[in-house]
This record gives C-alpha cells, structure tokens and sequence, in this order.
C-alpha cells in the first residue's frame, strides 16, 4: 500500500484541473471511418480497378466475401471504440462475427466454385504474396490510426481492444484488395487472406500484452 | 483439497469457510447489483469534476471506495491486495476521467475501472507465484545437485581411505585384477603370487572394502 486512501483521494482532488470530456465514441468511430474509407477509396480509384470490380457485384460469392469483409472491418473498429470506454458493455466484442462469417462463406464458396467447377490447381503456395504484403501494407497504418485515437482512452481491455482494432484494419485491407485485383479469390488467394487477416490480429494481440506487462 | 466458487479466489473445504464465503457473495452481488440510491448524485458529481470542482470530486471518490472494495473483495482476499486495488482504481479514475460520458451512468464506468484494476491485480499475482515457484523449484534442483555432487566426493575420499588402509598384498592384487583389469595369469607374473593366492586376496580385499565403507556409510 502506498499511501492511506482518503490522503490519496486529497491529492487526487488537489490536482484535479478540468478536464474536456471525449465525443461520443460513436462519432469519433465515424469520423475516423470516414476518413479510413475516403482514403481507401481514393486509392482504389487511382490505383485499382474499381469499375470491374463493381461489375461483379452481381456474383455472389464474390459481392458476399466483399460485403462481409466491409461490414467486419467497419465493426470491429466501432467495437474497438466502443470497448475502449469503460462500462460499455463487454458484447461489443462479437460485433464483428456477422460480418467473419459472410466473408468466410463467400470466400468459402468461390473457392469451392474455382476447384469443382473450373479445376483450380495452386501452382504455388506463395502465388498471392503480393495480397499478403497488400493487407498487411494497407492494415498496419489503418491500425496504428485506429491506436492513436484510442490511446486517451485505453485503460481497460487493452488487448480486446487492440485486437479488434488490428482485426478491423486488416479486414479493411481485405476489402480493398477486392478492388485491386477485381477477380474472385481463389482457395491460395483466400488462405492468404485469412492468414494476413490472423497475423494482424495476433500481432496486434502480442502488442497490447508486451506493452502491458 | 481446494476448490473454486464463482470467484476466482481459492477457498478450503471447510464448511464454515464455504458458508462464509457464499453469505459474501451473496452480499457483494445484492450490493453491487443494486445501484447506489444516489445514481443521479454520482453523475452529476463526475461532470463537475470534469469541470474542474475539487470538492465534487472528492466528495465522489470518498463514496466510491466502499462500491470498489466490495468488486476487489471479489478476487482478493487479502486487506491490504484489496486496498491496493482501490486505489490502482482511484489512480485510474483520476487519469481516465475524460473519458467518462456526461449524462451516461457513472456506476457502470467506475464498476468497469474497478473490475479491471481487480483481474490486473490477480494476473500480477499469479504471475508473482508462478516466477517464485519457478525459483523455489530451480533452488531446490540446484541444492539437490550439491548434495548429490557432495555425496559423490564423499564417497571417493571414504573409498580412497579404505584403500589405503588394506593390507599391501590385499591392495596390490585389488590394484591389478579390478583397477587394471589384467587377468590372473597376468596378474600373476607381474606379482609373483599364485593364481589361487591371488583370488583369495582380491575376495579377502573386496569384504574388508565392503566392511569398512559400510561402516562408514552407517556412522
């Protein structure tokens, strides 16, 4: 014990200067979406080839693994926001299952569809490392934005927070690697994916305990 | 035996503990459920301590003590880890309280710092008690390790001196047939004693070993 609590509760209130209270977590989450977004979206247009993407749309698997991904990455980052205020409640965490499980069927789907019906065979494993070097290029700053408007508030659930933050940037990256190379993923594609998207998180995870301890 | 109830605490199987400890469950979850009668107080003490009212905010911490003792109380049971935890808590409040929402409860927001503060706690003992096992274990291998070296040279000094007490001819036939490993017809030639002289000195040699060391051994 340091000191007596009612002397430490004196010298707390001595030192207590006003303070400005934060916004809204959900305006804050907005407004840094908005921003992660334009930038991606901007990046699309200038670099990717969002036009044929979006002529995909119509296909299934293919707009259910984008939507997905879009809706896991978009909550998660509100889940990390919300979490990182204490007293919300501890369910935010699962926000982002709906969202894991279109990608996943849809990404699951498509590459049934590329094996059974199209006969893929992966020359390589490592043929999409460009799609692991994308996600991880684009998902490390969206994650580190996302740390440096949650680090006034994070004092409690660190690592839940930094997970879904890492989880929401990388799935973010995920959905704009659709529009880059605008073509449904095939079975090595998509394991790339999962494995980039798995990484951030865990090193995301890893982070918040090494800096913690 | 040790067993767990809803805390994370261990508690004995005595019967009388257990009662005990279920009656202050019981207490610490009617008493923390229950929101305080003045909910609405709390909140507007915090937003005046946001603004900067020392007394609102002292005011506020002196009643939030006993709300964050009873959420300690649930991981530790020790008075001083239960009062290290209030105030690890307090320090939170005191840092974090920008991030508490005028208009929202303020319960829910201390609860959260608390509970928090609470499992931080259990983790750094826990940890604590893992590197000290990890020590104690690592010191008791390390003794058992000189102790075993300390038996070992023991035990050549007791063997060198019962060597040299043996009788020459005894020593010499022990030296050839069982250090040097010669045969008895070598052994023979180099000693000049007879093959059957020289097995009956090595057996006569080998009982006064075995006698002397254990004599040793059982002093």
């Amino acid at each position: 014990m340091r000191e007596d609590t009612n002397r430490l509760i004196d010298r707390l209130a001595s030192e207590a200067k006003p303070v400005q209270p934060l916004q809204a977590p959900l305006l804050r989450a907005g407004l840094l979406l908005a921003a992660v977004l334009t930038a991606m979206a901007a990046f699309a247009g200038l670099n990717g080839h969002a036009g044929e993407a979006l002529t995909h749309i119509a296909h299934l698997p293919y707009s259910t693994e984008l939507i997905g991904a879009a809706i896991a990455g978009i909550s998660a980052i509100v889940a990390a926001v919300m979490l990182a205020i204490p007293g919300r409640s501890p369910n935010w965490v699962y926000a982002p299952a709906p969202g894991l499980i279109l990608w996943l069927i849809g990404g699951g789907i498509e590459c049934q569809r590329q094996i059974v019906e199209l006969g893929y065979v992966p020359a390589t494993m490592f043929a999409s490392r460009d799609c692991f070097a994308f996600i991880l290029g684009v998902g490390l700053p969206t994650a580190v934005a996302v740390y440096l408007l949650l680090r006034r508030s994070l004092a409690i659930n660190t690592t839940r927070v930094l997970a879904l933050a890492g989880l929401g940037a990388a799935l973010l990256a995920a959905t704009l690697l659709q529009f880059m190379h605008a073509h449904g993923t095939n079975p090595v594609d998509f394991g790339t994916h999962v494995v980039a998207v798995a990484l951030l998180t865990f090193f995301a995870i890893l982070l918040s305990r090494v800096a913690h301890r | 035996m040790r067993f767990q109830l809803v805390t994370r605490r261990p508690i004995d199987a005595n019967p009388v503990f257990v009662i005990i400890e279920v009656a202050r469950l019981v207490r610490d979850h009617f008493l923390t459920s229950t929101p305080p009668k003045d909910a609405a107080r709390w909140q507007d003490l915090m937003a005046a301590a946001q603004q900067g009212d020392q007394r609102a905010y002292a005011t506020l911490l002196k009643e939030a003590v006993p709300f964050i003792r009873v959420i300690a109380r649930r991981y530790q049971s020790n008075t001083a880890a239960i009062e290290d935890i209030v105030q690890e808590a307090l320090l939170t409040i005191h840092r974090m309280r920008h991030t508490y929402e005028p208009g929202r409860p303020a319960e829910p927001w201390i609860a959260a710092i608390a509970k928090a503060r609470a499992i931080d706690a259990l983790r750094k003992h826990k940890r604590r008690a893992t590197v000290e096992g990890e020590m104690t274990q690592a010191a008791f291998a390390a003794e058992d390790g000189t102790q075993r070296q300390d038996d070992k040279l023991s035990a050549a000094s007791d063997l060198n001196i019962a060597l040299a007490a043996l009788p020459p001819s005894q020593r010499a036939a022990l030296q050839l047939l069982k250090i040097e490993e010669r045969s008895l017809a070598e052994a023979s030639l180099v000693s000049g004693q007879s093959v059957p002289a020289l097995k009956s000195l090595l057996h006569r040699a080998m009982q006064t070993l075995r006698t002397t060391m254990k004599g040793g051994r059982d002093a």
